[in-house]
């Protein structure tokens, strides 16, 4: 048996650890300016979280197809709605919506890392090993999910600017994360198989 | 298990150590210690031919059924 080439599982753990320290420090960003928010009672992101207001109010068609509203997981028609007391009905379900998806980012990396780490000590054929990639499969499917439920329960998702509200009414666009997630799910039990084999393949004498 | 390994009994009456048979069926001392302590879940017909040669004894010497 050769010896496994490390360098790839490096470059890889490295670049899962850079994504991390990137979605951490975004998730405490926006935290911190959420309760920035919350004493100061004006927003850091009136302006900066979505830049182009005043673009937007002019042109909803080119709206839609903005990278700044484009949350992950939620596709879907932008309204926008005059707003005459501007403090009182800011809400903030676009920001929760993306600390959510970040707290799902770094659990999903934080299994990706143990993966990769039985990888590089030895055997990665363990049943610990599919059952975390049955866990990813079942984190793929559900947490989108989960997430537009939510955002249906709230009608739809709005979002601050300085002269109105953006409101995205969220279409229930998860297939292709069933479909990631059940590609995931298949791998884990063909996993969870090969080492049930592998098992009985030792114990044979 | 219902199927008992003789082994033990068998080595004892011909006075042949684990280590020994292990050298002489040509497989490793962990697989023999493996199928003595009855972890085994199967066995080949090629490593129970080898048993039988060199503890000159029949398959059903080594084997049992009990309920």
């Amino acid at each position: 048996m050769q010896p496994v080439k490390r360098t790839p599982i490096v470059i890889m753990y490295s670049f899962l650890n850079l994504s991390l320290g990137v979605v951490i420090a975004q998730s405490l960003l926006v935290l911190a300016g959420l309760i920035y928010t919350f004493f100061t009672k004006s927003s850091l992101f009136l302006n900066s979280f979505v830049p182009v207001t005043v673009e937007l109010t002019k042109d909803l068609n080119n709206a839609l197809s903005h990278q700044g509203l484009n949350l992950p997981g939620l596709k879907g028609n932008l309204f926008i709605t005059p707003l005459f007391n501007n403090t009182q009905l800011i809400t903030y379900t676009g920001i929760v919506y993306n600390l959510f998806w970040n707290i799902f980012i770094i659990v999903g990396i934080q299994i990706l890392k143990k993966f990769l780490f039985t990888l590089t000590i030895g055997t990665p054929f363990t049943l610990e090993n599919a059952k975390r990639l049955r866990m990813l499969a079942f984190m793929i499917i559900l947490v989108p999910l989960l997430l537009h439920i939510v955002c249906r329960l709230f009608i739809n998702l709005t979002i601050p600017v300085t002269n109105g509200y953006i409101t995205i009414k969220g279409n229930w666009d998860t297939f292709e994360y069933i479909f990631i997630g059940g590609l995931v799910f298949i791998i884990s039990e063909v996993f969870r198989k090969g080492v049930l084999l592998q098992e009985e393949n030792n114990l044979t004498v | 298990m219902p199927i008992r390994v003789n082994l033990d009994v068998m080595m004892a009456k011909r006075k042949i150590s684990l280590t020994e048979l292990a050298e002489k069926m040509d497989i490793t001392l962990a697989n023999l210690s493996i199928l003595k302590t009855e972890k085994a879940k199967a066995i080949r017909f090629s490593t129970l031919e080898k048993l039988c040669s060199i503890l000159q004894c029949q398959p059903g010497d080594l084997l049992e059924y009990t309920e």
